[in-house]
């Protein structure tokens, strides 16, 4: 094989090498995060993987967070307007988090049904504006 | 000023983002520009070779 | 003929193209570079900070218009390819190699600032939702495709294979674009697309469009340097390219 040829043939070999890589990540994704989290309800229905972790997603409900003085340990209630799940996490909480903010949280079940999460990342919504605006929403919200 | 840079707390975030997108956006207008001028320069050497053979 | 038909049927010839890209160039390099000065500055100074991402949202200004170009340079590039398959169209050709890294550009772009905004935000720099993945897909997509023109020897087949390519890769854009209304992911929805809605308040949304404006100008700008390369590359036996050469020379003679 000349050496031109050599080179042609290893330039295809590294292509086809690439693609066989994006189509197994693309495989792999879809397989098991094209569903990147499942809602508190599809957990506490028993839908969520029991042995091994998966990730939860929802609301953190309003003055449910109980932080740990001690330690780095934190408690939350999430919903997703259906159902209630406990949730307890201890490590570094993204800047995001905050009550009635959505997040998701990578961990499993526990005996008592308690999350125990290991990682805990926030989700924030499409919408953006200037602080005194998202103020002034408030009031019209709930009087809707 | 000093505020401006900081951005409040995300500083580094905010100026990395915009800083590594200039990089990669300076490299990709400058790379046509200097292989142009390197080919017509090569051209025109090599043509100023030929005349004087 | 229709003036302005002819104007872009022109288009298609290397020797009239090429003096119209020369000339074109220092006006478009000039309104490109006024517009990423105006929204640089009203995104980064004036427009207020978010109500609960604080002044870290600003990284949308740079985000956004690099996502959004990611996609639509690949857009372009099919049409393209269409014009390359079905008309045999030789400059669609060039157009098509020289949007290919432009468009991988955007994407990195894309998904480091990406990354740089959900580590502070979302507390990962990466996660492999729907909406990331096939992103990074999308970068591999247009590193495939200029990587196969210079692997293939004979550019004429270089050609066929690369549009032939695209056109399959066109099944990841709407992919891309619906995959956080089709999946659960991390990714938040648009907040562009939807004008019914005001998703974004109006003193950040004209900076975001002067940006997104100013990136479809700088994508144009960076498609005029490469064609104008690739064009004299292609052809340095020709006549015209011979001519290009020509002043210096002739201007050394005493």
């Amino acid at each position: 094989m000349s050496p031109l040829r050599r080179k042609r043939l290893a330039k295809i070999g590294l292509l086809l090498a690439g693609v066989a890589l994006a189509v197994g990540l693309m495989i792999m994704a879809f397989q098991q995060n094209m569903m990147f989290f499942f809602s508190t309800t599809e957990v506490v229905a028993g839908k969520a993987p029991l042995e091994r972790d998966f990730r939860v997603g929802g609301m953190v409900v309003e003055q449910s967070v109980e932080r740990d003085p001690n330690s780095l340990l934190v408690q939350f209630t999430l919903t997703d307007y259906q159902t209630l799940l406990q949730v307890e996490y201890s490590g570094i909480l993204p800047d995001l988090f905050r009550e009635g903010q959505g997040i998701v949280a990578k961990g499993r079940l526990n005996e008592q049904g308690v999350f125990v999460a290991t990682e805990v990342l926030a989700k924030h919504d499409e919408n953006y504006m200037p602080p005194e605006v998202a103020q002034s929403l408030k009031p019209q919200e709930s009087a809707n | 000023m000093s505020e401006f840079w900081a951005m409040g707390g995300y500083g580094s975030y905010v100026w990395s983002a915009f800083g590594l997108s200039a990089l990669i956006l300076i490299y990709n207008l400058w790379l046509p520009i200097y292989r142009h001028v390197k080919l017509l320069q090569q051209w025109r050497n090599q043509q100023q070779e030929e005349q004087a053979l | 003929m229709n003036p302005i038909l002819k104007w872009c049927y022109q288009l298609a010839v290397p020797h009239i193209l090429y003096p119209r890209i020369q000339a074109w160039l220092p006006w478009v390099a000039l309104v490109t570079f006024s517009l990423l000065a105006l929204g640089l500055y009203l995104g980064l100074a004036v427009a207020p900070a978010d109500y609960q991402q604080g002044e870290a949202f600003r990284i949308i200004y740079v985000h956004v218009p690099a996502a959004w170009l990611s996609m639509a340079v690949y857009v372009a590039m099919a049409l393209m390819a269409l014009s390359v398959l079905v008309w045999r169209i030789q400059v669609a050709e060039l157009a098509l190699v020289a949007s290919a890294p432009i468009g991988a550009a955007f994407t990195l772009i894309a998904l480091i600032t990406g990354a740089i905004w959900g580590k502070p935000m979302w507390g990962a720099w990466w996660v492999w939702d729907a909406r990331l993945t096939s992103e990074l897909i999308l970068l591999f997509i247009y590193i495939g495709i200029f990587v196969l023109y210079d692997a293939i020897e004979d550019k004429r087949q270089a050609g066929k294979a690369v549009s032939l390519m695209t056109l399959v890769g066109l099944v990841n854009i709407p992919i891309i674009h619906y995959s956080v209304t089709w999946w659960n992911t991390l990714h938040q929805p648009p907040s562009l697309s939807k004008f019914d809605t005001p998703s974004i308040h109006i003193d950040m949304l004209i900076p975001l469009l002067i940006m997104l404006l100013a990136f479809k100008l700088l994508y144009l700008l960076m498609l005029m340097l490469r064609m104008r390369l690739s064009l004299i590359e292609r052809q340095p036996q020709a006549a015209w390219v011979k001519a290009l050469i020509k002043p210096a020379t002739t201007g050394d003679k005493p």
